[in-house]
């Protein structure tokens, strides 16, 4: 494993090998937001030649930690890994402003508010049976979303269709994702260890993030910061949705034929490398034809999300939805399937002209409208 | 040609009045000063080379402005401003040529066309595609075969650089012996001219109206224009791809194998000689071949079976088809990703500087050996090394692909060493009778040399072409030795 100071050499040096792929610089059309530009940038201020700023560190705010850079190269470097670690608990005077004005409350247990009095209540309707697994809404799901509680309503809707039996927390802690990712280190550790300690005491057997950056998180980041969950099973969405699918054997109520795109979250597509599952369950639907972007898999560029850049980067994650949802419209879909309810929203949030690009739904509204 | 740029006392007033009207055309957020898109403009592959073409490392000559510009009527609004107050412009868009093209010697605006990002039209019917030409390679070839369609140009570079860079830089992709250059692929462009005039080509498949305009800003490298609209021709995917590995006991028999391919009429894909340095590196002795052969499958049987019989008529050893789909599989990219114990971009050692070129260029089947020969005998009399391979082949000869090493003591030594070696490869190639470069471009780095290319009295034929159309020298100045 290359160390984050030789990893940094190397990719200011290469050639840009993973710039057609990098999210950001593939929205933005910048030279100055290529992975190479930035890890010569932090380089140099490695090396003292260049002083740290804000200007600087905002620029390094300027990247989704898609790592769409670190599956393009060959050796494996990881530019967006060095961005992670340029941005590690800095000091707030050095921090972008759009950043600084929201710190306290993306380090919250709530980063987007408390979720309102009707959805905990739909969420307490929950019965839990015995070692069902925990569903992980999503704190974007459950209070910063513009329609989360009938997103909450379709998920109960599936899960009573699929004949699944699954739990909740009535008050569910954040993953610490954002903080995280966003080099709050304590703070997400913080966020981390909370919702660790109540999974244990509730004796959680599984875990099933609905979110793909909380899948991401409980994946990748609690390891890195030594968030033990003991014998937790990780288990992402498009997974659980298969195997209850596989299982209760449901019938589809597609009449006709449909064209239907898939959009590879970051979290579970080059995190997780949770490729193939959401595809199986796609081609099961009879009439569905699913039909590929021109960048899948592990170039799917990110829609904008990209752990905390919507709030560092608002601009770049409208452009990043908006060549998201182009790609998805040069398909000819009708409609596009995010594996995650987070990829879903922001493309919708963002997106200039929603009658120019297909439909988007997140795999758990397609299912519950497929699944009578 | 001189350049004519406000004197240092008025710049700061100039800039001001620039930015403003940059800013008045295109809006706030398509112009930038700030120093970050002023520092990474200001790089291209010559830099990360190490490429000591001056001592130490002083500050690299940076842009006053970056302009997004995402059609062609903007970038008209940009270079009639430029001509307005005579400010130099230089377009870039993927920056990774490795001759310097890109750097902004003289100061004014970087032009980066990467902004005008549109697929306009895939015509799967008479098989072309018109695009603007910010699109890196790998964005339009994707967008191809997701129709089940490719544009074949598929250079080392795909990822990295973008059509603009493509075609001004006449550049080679490594299936070009079956498919042809950028160059041959090109039907009709659409130009922004010195002037800020914007003329078009017809996209046609040929013609006998006048000379071909395709061709003046084709090389030109920014020089003429900026190229902001293409139509290429594209081809199905092939329905059928064979691989074919063959090891001959020497250059020349390689070489000869080349030869007697596409006497014969075939027209493999890819076919690729190592020298027998490379092929060392593989694992064998004498000199490696690896062959694609792309087409309908009666097509890539008839053709795999008669390179066979070649094979075998010169000595050659049959590899099967490994080596060729490895590394078309798997290795073709290989070489561009730096690893701490690359040749190119591990850290020399304190005190020393790792220096590379590749001194490409193209002649007849004859001239390859003896290029190879003669410039083998060059670099290693000035203890540096040389690898090559030989991949873009013709019925009238070859393409030499030599990359030179080395790693000397900082200095002005390596910095004598660095441009006499590239000195010495080019006249060698030019008194055997080749070119002086065959698909990278010629930029800053070998501008010195076009002389020996186009002789004096073609030089000054292109510089009054130059004149002719950029009188006040904005487009690219500084390039090209003009």
């Amino acid at each position: 494993m290359t160390d984050i100071v030789e990893m940094t050499r190397l990719c200011s040096v290469c050639y840009k090998m993973c710039r057609d792929v990098c999210s950001v610089a593939g929205a933005t059309r910048h030279e100055a937001d290529s992975p190479h530009n930035r890890a010569f940038i932090a380089y140099e201020v490695m090396h003292g030649k260049r002083e740290l700023t804000p200007e600087i560190v905002d620029y390094f705010y300027r990247c989704s930690l898609c790592k769409a850079c670190r599956e393009a190269c060959e050796p494996g470097h990881d530019a967006g890994e060095v961005l992670f670690a340029a941005r590690k608990d800095l000091d707030d005077n050095l921090l972008p402003e759009t950043l600084r004005s929201v710190k306290e409350k993306i380090s919250s247990p709530k980063p987007y508010g408390e979720e309102s009095e009707a959805i905990r209540k739909l969420i307490g309707t929950v019965k839990p049976d015995g070692d069902a697994p925990l569903l992980l809404f999503g704190q974007k799901m459950r209070a910063g979303s513009a329609d989360g509680i009938d997103q909450i309503g379709r998920v109960l809707s599936l899960m009573k269709k699929l004949g699944a039996s699954f739990s909740a927390f009535e008050d569910e802690p954040a993953t610490g994702q954002l903080p995280y990712f966003l080099g709050f280190t304590g703070a997400g550790k913080k966020r981390a260890e909370e919702l660790a300690e109540q999974m244990r005491s509730a004796k959680v057997k599984s875990v099933v993030p609905l979110s793909a950056d909380d899948f991401r998180m409980l994946k990748v980041g609690y390891p890195a910061l030594g968030i033990e969950t003991g014998s937790i099973e990780l288990i992402s969405l498009p997974e659980y949705l298969l195997s209850l699918i596989v299982k209760k054997k449901p019938r589809f109520n597609n009449d006709g034929n449909i064209a239907v795109t898939y959009h590879d979250s970051c979290g579970l597509g080059r995190e997780g490398r949770i490729f193939e599952q959401p595809r199986e369950i796609l081609r099961m639907i009879p009439g569905v034809n699913l039909t590929e972007m021109a960048l899948t898999k592990d170039q799917a560029p990110c829609c904008g999300y990209g752990v905390g850049l919507s709030f560092t980067h608002p601009e770049i994650t409208k452009a990043m939805a908006n060549r998201l949802a182009e790609l998805g419209k040069n398909t000819g879909a009708a409609i596009m399937v995010t594996g995650c309810p987070t990829c879903r929203d922001t493309i919708l949030e963002n997106i200039d002209d929603r009658s120019t690009v297909p439909e988007i739904l997140d795999i758990i509204l397609f299912l519950d409208r497929m699944i009578p | 040609m001189n350049f004519v740029y406000p004197s240092p006392q008025n710049r700061s007033f100039i800039k001001n009045i620039v930015l403003n009207e940059l800013i008045e055309a295109l809006g706030a957020e398509k112009v930038s000063h700030s120093e970050i898109d002023r520092i990474v403009y200001s790089r291209d592959s010559i830099v990360q080379y190490n490429s000591p073409l001056i001592e130490d490392d002083p500050e690299l000559p940076r842009a006053d402005f970056v302009c997004f510009p995402e059609t062609t009527e903007e970038v008209s609004r940009i270079i009639r401003i430029a001509n307005t107050h005579c400010v130099p412009v230089v377009p870039e868009c993927g920056g990774a040529q490795g001759s310097g093209s890109t750097l902004p010697l003289y100061g004014g605006i970087v032009l980066d066309v990467k902004g005008l990002k549109k697929i306009i039209d895939i015509d799967t019917d008479n098989h072309t595609v018109t695009a603007q030409t910010g699109l890196i390679g790998y964005e339009l070839e994707a967008a191809l075969n997701a129709v089940g369609f490719t544009c074949n140009h598929l250079p080392q570079s795909l990822h990295v650089s973008g059509l603009g860079g493509f075609i001004s830089a006449r550049s080679a992709g490594v299936i070009s012996t079956k498919y042809g250059k950028i160059t041959e692929m090109v039907l009709g462009m659409e130009v922004v001219l010195p002037t800020g005039e914007i003329i078009s080509t017809k996209r046609v498949p040929n013609s006998a109206a006048g000379p071909n305009f395709n061709y003046l800003f084709m090389g030109a490298e920014g020089t003429l224009g900026v190229i902001t609209e293409v139509t290429l021709r594209i081809t199905p995917l092939p329905e059928s791809r064979k691989f074919l590995g063959a090891l001959f006991r020497d250059l020349p028999t390689a070489i000869d194998g080349a030869r007697l391919i596409m006497r014969r009429g075939l027209r493999p894909a890819a076919m690729r000689i190592n020298d027998e340095i490379e092929t060392l590196f593989m694992g064998r002795e004498g000199c490696q071949m690896v062959l694609m052969l792309d087409g309908f499958e009666d097509l890539t049987e008839l053709e795999l079976n008669e390179t066979k019989k070649i094979i075998t008529q010169l000595g050659g050893e049959d590899l099967g088809e490994d080596p060729a789909r490895k590394w078309w599989e798997e290795k073709r990219y290989t070489v561009a990703f730096p690893t701490s114990d690359h040749p190119l971009f591990g850290i020399p050692k304190p005190g020393h500087i790792r220096m590379s070129g590749c001194i490409d260029s193209a002649g007849s089947f004859d001239y390859l050996v003896k290029a190879h020969r003669g410039l083998k005998e060059i670099v290693e009399g000035m203890n540096m090394v040389l690898l090559a391979h030989f991949s873009h082949w013709y019925t009238t000869g070859g393409m030499m692909y030599p990359t030179f090493l080395a790693e000397l003591p900082k200095g002005p030594d390596a910095v004598r060493a660095f441009n006499e070696v590239w000195r010495r490869g080019i006249e060698l190639s030019h008194r055997l009778g080749g070119t002086i470069n065959h698909h990278h471009g010629i930029g800053l780095n070998l501008g010195r040399f076009m002389k020996l290319e186009l002789g004096e009295a073609g030089l000054e034929n292109f510089r009054r072409i130059k004149r002719a159309m950029d009188p006040n020298n904005i487009m690219n100045p500084g390039k090209l030795g003009l």
